[in-house]
């Protein structure tokens, strides 16, 4: 073993140890990037890569994986010698707070101080919006990954934005598929609907009562409930869901506030009585809620390893990830969608034959790329990569110290099967930009 | 109250500082690269916020938690008739852009009245606790008023005229905004109406026994505040170019208390200076670590504790200590002539 080597398994070690303390991380990645030993002979410029997710606020929990993992991965593409074989990428981190002008602050800051050539981020689609006009403005290539508003890709459409996670619109749309199939099969004709009082809940929202009321008209909304995000006290909203006496409810609820709610429907028994199919229940939270989580209770994620199993990418990617973190620390869907995201960047610009924004923006142009969820292709018109949504049942595997979703009564609805019909939509959808 | 002539005299090193603080905001563009002139911009707003504040708690002796919903009233208002203003191409020309900027200082100024009218009842920790109030209520309603101001989304595509895309050309606007609009707060603290804030924040009762109506001018404050607050927010929005809830938001108002206390409440400038601070602190330590609320944190925390006055609080002191030793020698000397 080499000095170089051995330096490099502390580093990897050392990562262990941290929880979402990705400057430490960084740091790694930059010691790496630093590195003569994984230096190309044709080492070309830098390439700066800006990373705009919060570790404070709401969100801050489902970004934790990403924040530490991301690292690893660029400091594993940095060995093979980084884009195209001889761009180190050197990856700058910002907080976001999970606040629109903190992230509009952040990114002119990434763009104009450390002069980046591309942002991952962010959380908050409300935060994704904002940082969208700076992105656009300086023609900074611009990945999404968690933030899932319809409006990033189609009202707020900007060239330089590409999306690796389903929108709000293709999630609600294969929560309908799943329900539609289940309100069939249990005659269930009446629901409540519990959301967070903010873009992505309204819009989750109305995507699904819109779909559901197509497939299955005579399933009716009896009542809606709103949160403000960051509630720490669901009581209220889960005696209303209760009186309320439906069928089964629906709730547009993500980050921290999913993990409260969860917790305290199921201390206070809202799921034996009430059944919830379609609640985001992403990894992390399979992780973190392993012993409370009620079993049966069917879930929504975005980018479960345990449903792509087979992909080589995501072998690799739980192999390395699970070396670098400790054997439980399965990457989550966020991490996961991220790390897909890094993929991306590394093959639009094997693709374009350069690192230049313009080229790489050119060549993913409806391209196909090899993700954790196999061959995707991302739509012409929108930059939305066709990628599924996943609903299951909450269950006790034998193979992992957490519950994923039981294999065979798995829904894997597909973007096509959910996403805006059609491009002339889209457009008509977009805003003029000056 | 103060002669003019001694008050002058008195108000000599301040008013050096400002020149020289000015002298030093002209040249910002002129620093390499466009960062800087961003962060300059920043200070100058949320300058201008700050010194807004220190209107209520400086000179009328009131905190104010809700501050910042006036500086969302601003920055929506002036989004929103920037929106309506734009062409079909999304472009929006320099007339259309300066009216959509003065729109935001008069829907602040009604915000600031109708909260006023019933937070000038009160005084202490009960006025601070309703102008929280007041303003978590009408983040709220921005927040969740979707068909009207676009809830948690907020307001995109807020980019100004070509002319004034250019960060040096925006930064020289809002500077000269800023620099008239401290002007006019200037005319104003040093008014006969500026001198009963003065009273108000010292006594209340005895000025209301000597004639003043205390509501009345406390209103009047409160809404002149206001509108200061809704022009720093007309300016935000075009240079975030995006308006979100937030800006209405307690934590906004926090900004504007640590600024005020980071620079000194007591002496004009003091907000704009800790605006300088607190900005330029920011933007260089985000760059190294996400510790901020750790830092900025510990920061107040020892200005409270060993710097209670403020940067310029401090400074101030130091020179009234120095005029006073140089006075105390100077009669010393006199003295020993006369002996």
């Amino acid at each position: 073993m080499t000095q170089s080597d051995r330096k490099w398994d502390k580093v990897i070690n050392d990562l262990k140890l941290s929880r979402r303390d990705f400057v430490f991380s960084s740091v790694a990645a930059g010691v790496l990037t630093l590195t003569p030993r994984f230096v190309s002979a044709q080492a070309g410029a830098p390439y700066k890569l800006g990373v705009l997710l919060p570790s404070t606020g709401t969100g801050a929990n489902y970004m934790a994986h990403c924040i530490k993992g991301l690292p690893v991965a660029i400091a594993e593409l940095n060995k093979r010698g980084g884009l195209l074989g001889k761009h180190q990428i050197q990856m700058i981190y910002r907080d976001t707070e999970t606040k629109p002008d903190v992230g509009a602050r952040e990114a002119k800051s990434l763009i104009l101080n450390d002069k980046v050539d591309a942002i991952f981020g962010t959380y908050s689609s409300a935060v994704a919006l904002a940082i969208q006009e700076i992105i656009h403005e300086h023609k900074v290539l611009h990945f999404a990954a968690t933030s899932n508003s319809s409006k990033i890709t189609q009202d707020n459409y900007t060239p330089y934005t590409y999306q690796f996670c389903p929108d709000s619109n293709m999630q609600s749309g294969a929560v309908v598929v799943a329900v539609a199939k289940m309100a069939k099969k249990n005659g269930w004709k009446s629901y409540v609907s519990l959301g967070q009082d903010y873009e992505w809940g309204r819009d989750t929202h109305k995507g699904f009562t819109g779909s559901l009321a197509k497939v299955a008209a005579d399933v009716k909304e009896t009542r809606q409930l709103w949160f403000k995000l960051g509630e720490t006290d669901f009581t209220s909203y889960i005696t209303a869901i209760m009186a309320a006496k439906p069928d089964f409810m629906f709730g547009a609820i993500a980050g921290k506030d999913a993990e409260t709610f969860l917790q305290q429907a199921g201390q206070m028994g809202l799921f034996k009585r009430v059944p919830f199919p379609g609640g985001l229940i992403a990894v992390n939270d399979l992780k973190a809620q392993r012993k409370t989580l009620p079993r049966g209770m069917i879930g929504l994620a975005r980018c479960p390893f345990f449903a792509h199993l087979n992909e080589p990418i995501m072998q690799a990617y739980i192999k390395r990830d699970r070396a670098a973190f400790g054997a439980d620390d399965y990457p989550d869907d966020w991490a996961c969608m991220y790390y897909d995201a890094l993929g991306g960047l590394e093959q639009g610009a094997k693709k374009a034959g350069s690192v230049s924004t313009e080229a790489i923006v050119k060549a993913l142009k409806g391209a196909t790329i090899d993700t954790c969820r196999g061959k995707r292709t991302f739509r012409d018109c929108s930059n939305q990569l066709e990628v599924p949504s996943y609903v299951g049942e909450v269950w006790d595997s034998p193979d992992y110290p957490f519950p994923i979703y039981k294999p065979d009564t798995m829904v894997v609805v597909e973007a096509k099967e959910v996403w805006t019909p059609t491009c002339a939509e889209v457009d008509k959808l977009k805003k003029k930009r000056a | 109250m103060k002669s003019a002539a001694p008050q002058r005299a008195a108000n000599a090193p301040g008013r050096r500082f400002a020149v020289v603080l000015l002298a030093l905001f002209l040249l910002v563009p002129l620093l390499p690269g466009e960062f800087w002139t961003v962060v300059g911009t920043e200070i100058l707003i949320l300058g201008l916020l700050a010194m807004s504040f220190n209107l209520l708690y400086g000179y009328m002796g009131q905190i104010s938690f809700g501050h910042a919903a006036f500086f969302g009233l601003g920055a929506y208002a002036t989004a929103m008739l920037f929106t309506a203003l734009k062409s079909p191409d999304g472009s929006i020309g320099v007339p259309e852009f300066l009216l959509s900027l003065l729109v935001g200082p008069p829907v602040a100024a009604v915000g600031a009245l109708i909260v006023g009218f019933f937070c000038v009842r009160l005084t202490g920790i009960y006025f601070a606790m309703l102008s929280l109030a007041f303003g978590e209520l009408l983040f709220y309603i921005v927040f969740s008023w979707y068909s009207f101001t676009k809830g948690d989304d907020g307001i995109q595509g807020l980019l100004p005229p070509h002319y004034f895309q250019d960060p040096g050309n925006y930064y020289y606007l809002t500077l000269a905004i800023v620099v008239v609009a401290l002007l006019v707060m200037w005319r104003i603290t040093e008014s006969p109406f500026g001198y009963i804030m003065r009273t108000l924040r010292d006594n209340q009762r005895r000025a209301a026994f000597l004639g003043i109506n205390v509501r009345l001018h406390m209103l009047a404050n409160f809404v002149i505040a206001g509108a200061f607050a809704g022009l720093a927010g007309a300016l935000w929005g075009p240079f975030s170019r995006s308006v979100s809830p937030g800006l209405l938001g307690w934590q906004e108002s926090g900004i504007a208390v640590f600024m005020t206390l980071i620079g000194g409440a007591g002496v004009f400038i003091g907000p704009i200076v800790g605006s300088v601070i607190y900005t330029m602190l920011q933007a260089v330590v985000k760059m190294y670590t996400v510790y901020w609320p750790l830092t900025i944190g510990t920061i107040i925390l020892l200005i409270v504790l060993f710097v209670p006055g403020g940067v310029l609080g401090l400074v101030e002191k130091q020179i009234k200590a120095r005029q006073g030793r140089l006075s105390d020698g100077g009669g010393a000397r006199a003295g020993s002539d006369e002996e």
